[in-house]
């Protein structure tokens, strides 16, 4: 690979320049940098100390001492956060989740009788010269974004690459130009700072620079298949702000233990190090390094696969394999809201997973699934087709009613399967099984999750790769610690769709049957024996009577 | 154009993010706590050796030690006591429990309960509130960049232009780009806030949507109305940079409180407020835009 030549990369980063800066709009964007940098750089700053905490109300209840009483911010009233009472050694006893400061040092003697001292960790606090790297690195979203995004949505990316400039100086240039930009900023309000006596200068500066920098190499790759401006945009808001946040949280916590790893973990370290939260030049250089030597390694890879590779051809590996992730994404946003609240009491609070409101969780599950199946008709030529949203015969109706009638009787069948041991695992089993009862979720919220469940496997993956491979889908989703009668269901479901020739609504009919029955199963047995009867009669005439119109015709 | 918006998977990809991010990161914590059980040091000095057993039971690791104070200023136990004294690195029910256990050993005419009351629902609550605040802002941002960017992108590439041929009303094309916005972002803020009651709780979901509506119809607007005329080729970072700055200075209003916060979108969300008022502004600032959209079309 020849070395890039700084006249072609210079003259891609004045083209970048003057696309942004140029006009009304290019002062206002220097205008907001300057705007949210400036007064962070010169203006005054009183931080509070970690330990000044404002003495904020406190509502007690119980045996209040008078000296407690008298406090100007406690307030006595039936519900309260603190209870006074009496043990059975005569002692006082204060219960709560913490007993504030001022209400101590009223039932404390002087001195009192247990000293209680709180040592702050040894770690380090990043000083006002953190916000030049952060703001620096901040307001270059659009830009960033724009500046493969947008050169793709004018197709002007494709004569750029083919005219006598390589790859390496068209990525060098668009990140030279943005990443003088916002280094630079940063680097001024950094001086300014300084000059005004605001800060310390240090070996702060030094890595300074490089947050932006970073940021800009990163978003340049992460951006690099945007095909306008709003995918390159949404995909910096994406990642930018949360791998800052905890690339910096992770060096913050690591100082302590292992200062050089700290400094030398991409990003972070050099964010650290711009707060100037480590004293000496060894780190800041070492955090400088590192974080350079990340950005030319996304540089490289960003020139490197700047332009995607095609689409490969439609085969039944690649629509199994798209499935298998379509039933990933399901499973995780059907389980996430059921078996979730199920943590807090395995966290050690079994207050809130009992007293939090079940039939959001359904819900929230049921519109992550609608909105999966809906952005996929999105992408479609036929939507409703797509979806199973198309006319079923009379006859496979008919056949839903019977087969929603069998699975309720069923149901029991169930209860042979043992339940798991683990406490947690028998807990997500009742949760993923009660999901689609009535009683847990109401008529609106098991329409809702019925309507979703179906469209997504009967409609969608089960047209796409088959009734198997479907219904294992829907098992291993809707009902992974029970899914031999999940497969079971499914199976049957399956065939309802087949006969009503790809079309969900029999299926959903099938599970509105089904559902209700099964909440109310234990009392009702004989009359779903009489429905089930009266539902096959009525099958059989309905098909009866569908293939002599067929033959008719 | 809400195919279109659907059809990149960048998009789609980062409309889920954060409800992903912030979802996943609750029940990662949640899980973190409920698998590691943290068991803290607690340095006892020897005359305090017989408080072991009760501090074990109470989930803490006692170690009898000459000088505990040094054990705790080396960062080798998160909590030591001797005598009538504490040393502490931390706050919470286990330093509760630990004061207990002494002040008991030390007969004081007062001591907190050993038998520490769990955090109510209402504190979760209290924190999902808060969430979802975060949640608004992430969308705040989404939203100023498609109302911005869908604007820039279409008059750039020549969209626009054939938009304006067709034989509809000039007040549509502004119209359904507020709606395209709106819809977007709701239905995946949506997503976010249901998922947030369902793992934390919420004080009022219904409201909570209502401010999410309003929240994710603002944002767009503002993203339309920061774009202006301007496209990619006239500089498109200068004005995101404003639509942005105005959408987190919105909602850091909210957060600041005020009556008036609860009738501006974004800003209501931390406003406590039934989510109507905001839903009204949210429509005021729509009908607004969607003119002066129209109004910049015709100049255009």
């Amino acid at each position: 690979m020849n070395a890039p030549r700084l006249a072609r990369v210079l003259a891609i980063a004045r083209r970048d320049w003057v696309q942004e800066l140029r006009g009304r709009r290019g002062a206002l964007f220097g205008g907001i940098t300057a705007f949210l940098l400036l007064p962070v750089a010169a203006v005054r700053m009183n931080v509070p100390s970690l330990t000044d905490h404002p003495a904020r109300q406190v509502v007690v209840t119980g045996e209040v001492p008078e000296a407690v009483r008298d406090l100007p911010n406690v307030v006595v009233r039936d519900r309260a956060q603190i209870l006074f009472h009496r043990a059975s050694d005569g002692a006082l006893l204060v219960r709560g989740q913490e007993v504030p400061p001022e209400i101590r040092k009223a039932l404390d003697d002087d001195p009192p009788a247990v000293q209680v001292s709180h040592t702050s960790p040894r770690q380090h606090m990043p000083g006002r010269s953190i916000l030049f790297a952060l703001i620096s690195a901040s307001v270059l979203t659009g830009a960033v974004s724009e500046s493969i995004g947008g050169e793709r949505s004018r197709r002007t990316l494709q004569a750029l690459l083919s005219a006598a400039i390589t790859r390496e100086e068209v990525v060098l240039g668009k990140w030279l130009a943005w990443a003088s930009y916002g280094g630079g900023a940063g680097l001024l309000a950094g001086l300014l700072a300084v000059a005004l006596g605001r800060v310390p200068a240090g070996w702060w500066l030094l890595p300074l620079p490089m947050v932006a920098a970073s940021m800009v190499a990163l978003a340049l790759f992460l951006s690099r298949h945007a095909t306008d401006v709003v995918g390159g945009a949404t995909v910096s808001l994406r990642y930018l702000p949360a791998l800052l946040a905890f690339t910096g949280l992770v060096s913050w916590l690591f100082a302590d233990q292992h200062p050089v790893f700290a400094a030398a973990l991409p990003i972070g370290g050099a964010l650290m190090a711009a707060g100037a939260t480590w004293p000496g030049a060894t780190l800041s250089a070492i955090a400088a390094a590192s974080t350079g030597a990340f950005t030319a390694g996304a540089l490289a890879l960003t020139a490197r696969y700047l332009e995607q590779p095609p689409e490969p051809p439609d085969s039944l590996w690649r629509r199994t394999r798209e499935s298998l992730a379509i039933a990933a994404i399901a499973a995780v946003a059907w389980w996430a809201p059921l078996t979730a609240p199920i943590l807090w009491g395995a966290a050690g609070n079994p207050v809130i997973t009992d007293r939090l409101p079940r039939a959001p969780a359904v819900w929230a599950g049921a519109v992550a699934l609608l909105l999966l199946s809906l952005v996929h008709a999105g992408r479609a030529r036929e939507p409703a087709v797509e979806l199973g949203l198309v006319r079923a015969p009379g006859q496979a109706w008919a056949f839903a009613v019977v087969v929603g009638l069998v699975l309720a009787i069923s149901a029991p069948m169930a209860g042979l399967v043992p339940l798991p041991h683990a406490l947690l695992l028998s807990d997500a089993r009742f949760r993923l099984g009660a999901a689609v009862e009535p009683t847990w979720v109401g008529p609106a919220g098991l329409v809702v999750a019925v309507v979703a469940q179906e469209i997504l496997f009967r409609g969608w993956v089960q047209r796409r790769v088959g009734p198997a491979l479907g219904t294992l889908a829907f098992a291993l989703v809707v009902s992974p610690l029970e899914p031999l009668s999940a497969f079971v269901a499914g199976a049957a479901l399956a065939s309802v769709t087949r006969l009503a020739r790809g079309s969900v609504g029999p299926a959903i009919l099938a599970r509105l049957v089904w559902a209700p029955l099964v909440a109310l199963a234990p009392s009702i047995a004989p009359v779903t024996a009489l429905l089930l009867g009266g539902g096959t009669a009525a099958a059989l005439w309905g098909t009866a009577r569908y293939r002599s119109k067929t033959t008719e015709r | 154009m809400l195919q279109r918006l659907v059809r990149e998977g960048l998009v789609l990809r980062s409309l889920t993010f954060p409800t992903v991010l912030i979802v996943g990161t609750l029940m990662l914590t949640i899980g973190f706590v409920a698998w590691l059980r943290w068991q803290p040091t607690v340095a006892l000095s020897p005359d305090l050796a017989d408080l072991a057993p009760t501090l074990l039971s109470a989930g803490m690791k006692p170690v009898i030690t000459s000088d505990p104070q040094a054990m705790v200023d080396a960062e080798e136990a998160w909590g030591g006591a001797e005598d009538d004294h504490i040393w502490l690195h931390g706050g919470g029910p286990k330093a509760l429990a630990l004061e207990s256990a002494v002040r008991t050993h030390a007969g004081t005419a007062w001591r907190p309960d050993a038998n520490i009351p769990h955090p109510s629902l209402d504190v979760a609550v209290a924190m999902g509130q808060r969430i979802v605040v975060l949640l608004g802002v992430l969308f705040g941002l989404y939203g100023v960049v498609f109302g911005a960017g869908m604007v820039a992108r279409d008059r750039d590439n020549g969209t626009f232009e054939i938009e304006l041929a067709l034989p509809v009303p000039r007040w549509v094309h502004g119209a359904a780009r507020v709606l395209t916005g709106t819809l977007a972002l709701f239905a995946f803020l949506g997503l976010g806030v249901l998922m947030v009651e369902a793992v934390i709780g919420l004080a009022d979901v219904g409201a909570t949507l209502r401010h999410a509506l309003a929240g994710a119809c603002g944002s767009t607007c503002i993203g339309l109305i920061a774009i202006g005329r301007g496209g990619l080729k006239t500089g498109f970072t200068g004005p995101l940079a404003t639509g942005m700055s105005l959408a987190t200075a919105l909602v850091a209003i909210g957060i600041a409180g005020g009556r008036l916060a609860a009738w501006v979108p974004l800003a209501s969300f931390a406003s406590g407020a039934s989510g109507w008022e905001a839903l009204l502004g949210a429509t005021v600032l729509a009908l607004f835009t969607t003119a002066l959209f129209t109004w910049r079309s015709a100049k255009t």
